[in-house]
């Protein structure tokens, strides 16, 4: 920019001085092709406006980028117009507000957690073996160990072939899941999903578990655990639903609910012993496929809602 | 003698990890106050100060020596600050920056807390705390930075990937939006001259 603020004139104040409403650009355009009701010259006219895209700069001219004379002209101006002069000012005044606002203390000192935190990234980076030392060392029962620990039932259940050798490899391996559970204190499941870390691992333990109970419901052994259940939780929806209906209202409404359920369980069975085993697959396909996308939305949900995971 | 930034990174590299404590140490501070006032509550900037200084060093290997290790840390805070800030306003459609879109004031009860020139005047620093909050996001990152962390404005144009030039007229643009907020103090304050 040169010189063209050094000949400054007392400019002719307009309605629209204030910048943060300018009138469109039209509208001046075409206003500046009357000279009958404009005397003033139009480069008088923008001064102001001129002025006032230059502010921003004049106001951060610590650095003094803006040339002397720039600088200068800019002030020559802002010392005869009062609005351009006021604009200058407040904005001065807020940026001393903002200044004038005191820093916060911090809450706490987050060297501990976030250190604790990059030994968990560290360890479930390195392995699982390591995972159990590195968590024991630090006294803190993780969850990453069960994690892997359930990483490696879907391993064995994926490299095996047959279901009855499916059978044999996943008890072992659950039962120590079971173990490492009580171990660490974690007494449900969702506490697997709690897990502290990227969506990778949490859509990993979601499609583990999905595999776990696709595994369960397409086996013969599955298959077979699941027919029983199903018989033993229809007698057991019988005998609460009489226990429960000598309640008057509460206990009839109850009953209409567990009849409802009995025959749901009783369809279920019928399913099973009907159809047969190709359409079961087909089924445990399903349940997998939708609970890996419950685990998804579920996880990405909570990502959502509150950030990054506490500790 | 002290470490310097370049020492603890190349420390922390080498596999010392408690030489990223001491960085840990060295801006928490900063960055709570950042993500605090970006974010507006201290639970939201904490988990930020987690996130960053965790994102920092997963990422410390990609760190260029040439550029300050704050205004790199800076720059992921201000990223994740900004994500959280859109995931928020996702959410929920009556963020007050909707309020100012729609045409709305949402410091309006700046002018109605009434006529008690003292009241005002003690809580003129909470008036601006709001007003600050009520800003867009790219306005408020940059009056964040330059004026309550007092970075300079080359600072704030690296970290936020932007021209100076930009940075300046965001700012000049955020202090007006201010300038309309805080009118009832910055009158009261003439007055009383």
């Amino acid at each position: 920019m040169e010189n063209r603020f050094e000949n400054t004139q007392p400019e002719e104040q307009q309605g629209w001085g204030k910048y943060a409403t300018p009138p469109p650009i039209s509208a001046q355009k075409h206003a500046s092709n009357e000279p009958t009701k404009r005397p003033v010259l139009p480069q008088d006219r923008t001064m102001c406006e001129r002025v006032r895209e230059s502010l921003p700069f004049l106001l951060e001219n610590a650095d003094g980028e803006m040339s002397q004379d720039t600088a200068r002209a800019l002030l020559g101006h802002l010392s005869i117009c009062t609005e351009c002069s006021q604009e200058f000012d407040e904005q001065q005044r807020v940026a001393a507000y903002l200044s004038a606002v005191p820093a916060v203390e911090l809450p706490m000192d987050f060297t501990g957690i976030i250190q604790r935190k990059i030994q968990v990234q560290s360890v479930t980076a390195i392995g699982g073996s390591e995972a159990v030392v590195t968590s024991s060392a630090t006294g803190r029962p993780f969850v990453i160990p069960i994690a892997l620990e359930q990483n490696s039932v879907v391993r064995n259940a994926n490299s095996t072939a047959t279901p009855t050798t499916l059978q044999a490899a996943v008890r072992p391996t659950t039962s120590t899941l079971a173990s490492t559970l009580k171990k660490s204190n974690i007494t449900s499941s969702r506490n697997i999903l709690k897990i502290e870390g990227s969506a990778l691992q949490r859509l990993t333990s979601g499609s583990i578990t999905a595999a776990i109970m696709a595994f369960f419901v397409s086996s013969a052994w599955g298959h077979e655990m699941l027919g029983e259940n199903i018989v033993a939780v229809r007698s057991w929806l019988e005998q609460i639903s009489t226990a429960i209906g000598r309640v008057p209202l509460l206990g009839r409404l109850m009953l209409v609910v567990f009849a409802a359920l009995g025959q749901m369980g009783d369809l279920l069975g019928e399913t099973y012993r009907n159809v047969g085993e190709v359409a079961v697959r087909g089924l445990a396909m399903d349940i997998g496929v939708c609970i890996a996308a419950y685990y998804f939305l579920v996880t990405r949900k909570q990502r959502g809602m509150y950030g990054a995971r506490r500790v | 003698m002290e470490q310097t930034d370049a020492d603890l990174v190349r420390q922390t590299l080498s596999g010392n990890t408690s030489a990223y404590n001491g960085l840990v140490q060295r801006y928490q501070r900063q960055v709570y106050n950042l993500a605090y006032r970006m974010l507006g509550n201290a639970e939201d900037a904490g988990d930020l100060v987690q996130d960053t200084f965790l994102r920092a060093y997963g990422a410390l290997s990609s760190f260029r020596q040439d550029a300050s290790f704050l205004t790199w840390l800076y720059k992921i805070a201000s990223n994740l600050c900004i994500d959280q800030l859109r995931s928020r306003k996702a959410k929920s459609t009556l963020s007050l920056d909707v309020e100012l879109e729609e045409g709305r004031e949402p410091a309006a009860d700046i002018r109605s807390s009434g006529p008690e020139e003292a009241a005002v005047r003690s809580s003129v620093q909470d008036v601006v705390q709001r007003a600050v909050l009520n800003l867009p996001d790219k306005y408020r990152a940059v009056v964040v930075m330059r004026h309550l962390q007092d970075m300079s404005v080359d600072e704030i144009a690296r970290i936020l990937d932007l021209p100076t030039g930009t940075v300046k007229t965001h700012l000049f643009r955020a202090r007006d939006m201010l300038r309309g907020r805080l009118r009832p103090v910055l009158e009261m304050e003439t007055d009383g001259k």
